[in-house]
């Protein structure tokens, strides 16, 4: 499917990667609907854009920004030339001399967001609300919070750490980037498959069937604590998320 | 050289993913080597019934985009050694693959695997024709109900009109005492309407469910559910084997009768 307009989240905001050989007005009004359908879910942020694929003027550039903010909660606080950018990270390369900011903002709100250009997916975190169902994927470069279930055939995929606040039982992919220190953690952690770094782990086939009911109807009546997995001599293990684990971890 | 098998059937929920799933395990079970392929892609659910769900990296889309290697990609069977699995992508749709590339990917399974049996999809459109594309015989399953039958009547049509080899029918959730009252079209009168050679008749057995959620496929049990799709893998090689007597009633007399 060859789509004229598409959106990319990332760390550091949106990239618009627009079809070249479309017009400035038919991008508009796709832009346009494209945000308006998205709206809820990319929710109240101030973000970063980037656009890629068609060069546009400085006018039809901020003409895209002011479409963005009517048609969404967004706000766009700066948005990112990257050829300047590369010319500037060439030109850094080439004389070792220049130690200047990489992001150039232009027009909209004069505020801009220094943390929205480093790469560090450390601190901040993309936060999902709603149930994740199967045949869905959330895959993104800064630490994932989902405020829901997870469910089976649901893919979650981060270069950080994963936090589900709800139930795991589809598949989550942490430090997808190769950072072995990256943790998946959720209220009840009943997954398919989770995978950190280059490690993997699937769930256990016995506990199938009328037995698994049973099981669960036990742990029900009991408390339940949250549970987290990360890599303890290369293989995932699963533990309670407390502060035994805590002093471990951040250590 | 091995055999493309499409197991297909025009309407849902007839029983082409728990047919498949009990075809490639009975087979397995006769020592045939053979990889099983989903091509519901959006919709997969063969590795939800094989109880490999928790095993699946790579996809078939993956396979056909070039992201890894079909030897990657294949699950083996938690049972048999034999028994190879391709799921479909939960996150892409049909139109992700095209028949061409089904084709040149059943080419080369063919050539290591005694059968490369397909799931297909529900319908008649693209991710009929993706499965359909390199299969060199087709099931066809239906239930003994109009509504089923008039469907699997047009896919038998569209796959004459593909010009696929060989076309067998399955009737599936056969109830011998609703048959024997008149209320239920019989295997034979389901053969009358679409003029197909029967391949298998397989009873209503509360047992398929059980198995489904299980993940364990029943092939080859005491159930009589079991035994027919042992019967039909039996003659998907080759072997002439009678028909199951559906009629046989639970109870320890007909019990020591069957065997």
């Amino acid at each position: 499917m060859n789509q004229i307009v598409t959106i990319k989240g990332t760390k550091s905001g949106i990239i618009l990667v627009l079809d070249p050989n479309t017009e400035f007005d038919v991008l508009k009004k796709e832009i346009a609907s494209k945000f308006n359908e998205a709206s809820t879910f990319l929710g109240k942020n101030n973000m970063g854009l980037i656009i890629r694929g068609k060069e546009l003027s400085d006018d039809e550039q901020s003409e895209v920004a002011d479409i963005i903010s009517d048609n969404s909660d967004l706000t766009i606080t700066c948005i990112i030339d990257e050829q300047s950018e590369m010319e500037k990270i060439f030109k850094n390369a080439a004389s070792q001399s220049e130690h200047e900011a990489v992001a150039v903002p232009e027009s909209e709100p004069v505020e801009t967001e220094p943390s929205a250009i480093e790469y560090n997916y450390d601190n901040s975190a993309f936060i999902y609300t709603g149930n994740l169902r199967s045949g869905q994927d959330i895959s993104c470069e800064q630490s994932v919070v989902v405020l829901g279930d997870v469910k089976p055939g649901a893919n979650v995929t981060s270069y950080g750490s994963i936090f589900i606040l709800g139930e795991l039982r589809g598949n989550a992919f942490a430090g997808a980037g190769g950072d072995r220190n990256a943790i998946v953690m959720a209220l009840e952690l009943n997954p398919l498959q989770v995978r950190i770094a280059d490690a993997i782990a699937i769930s256990p086939d016995a506990e199938k069937g009328p037995k698994l009911r049973f099981k669960k109807k036990k742990i029900m009546t009991s408390v339940h604590e949250p549970e987290v997995a990360y890599i303890e001599n290369g293989h995932i293990v699963k533990t309670v998320y407390g502060t035994a684990f805590l002093r471990q971890y951040i250590k | 050289m091995g055999e493309v098998i499409v197991v297909t059937s025009g309407k849902g929920g007839v029983g082409k993913t728990t047919t498949t799933a009990n075809l490639g395990t009975g087979l397995a079970k006769l020592n045939k080597k053979v990889v099983l392929i989903d091509t519901d892609i959006g919709l997969r659910n063969l590795d939800v019934v094989m109880g490999l769900e928790n095993r699946i990296v790579y996809n078939l889309v993956d396979v056909i985009e070039g992201n890894c290697k079909v030897k990657q990609a294949l699950i083996r069977d938690k049972k048999y050694d034999s028994l190879y699995l391709l799921p479909a992508a939960q996150t892409k749709d049909k139109t992700s693959v095209t028949p061409d590339q089904m084709k040149k990917l059943t080419d080369e399974l063919k050539s290591e695997f005694d059968y490369v049996i397909l799931d297909c999809p529900a319908g008649i459109e693209q991710g009929f024709k993706n499965a359909i594309a390199g299969a060199d015989r087709a099931l066809v399953v239906t239930t003994p109900e109009v509504s089923a039958v008039r469907d699997a009547d047009r896919i038998i049509g569209l796959l004459e009109a593909n010009e696929i080899g060989k076309t067998q029918l399955i009737v599936n959730r056969l109830r011998a005492d609703m048959v024997k009252r008149g209320d239920m079209m019989s295997a034979d009168d389901v053969i009358d309407i679409l003029a197909v050679e029967l391949i298998g008749q397989v009873p209503d057995d509360e047992n398929i469910v059980v198995a489904t959620n299980n993940g364990e496929p029943l092939v080859g049990d005491n159930s009589l559910a079991g035994q027919a799709y042992m019967n039909i893998c039996r003659r998907v090689t080759g072997e002439q084997v009678p028909f199951l007597d559906l009629e046989a009633k639970k109870g320890i007399f007909s019990w020591f009768k069957r065997k």
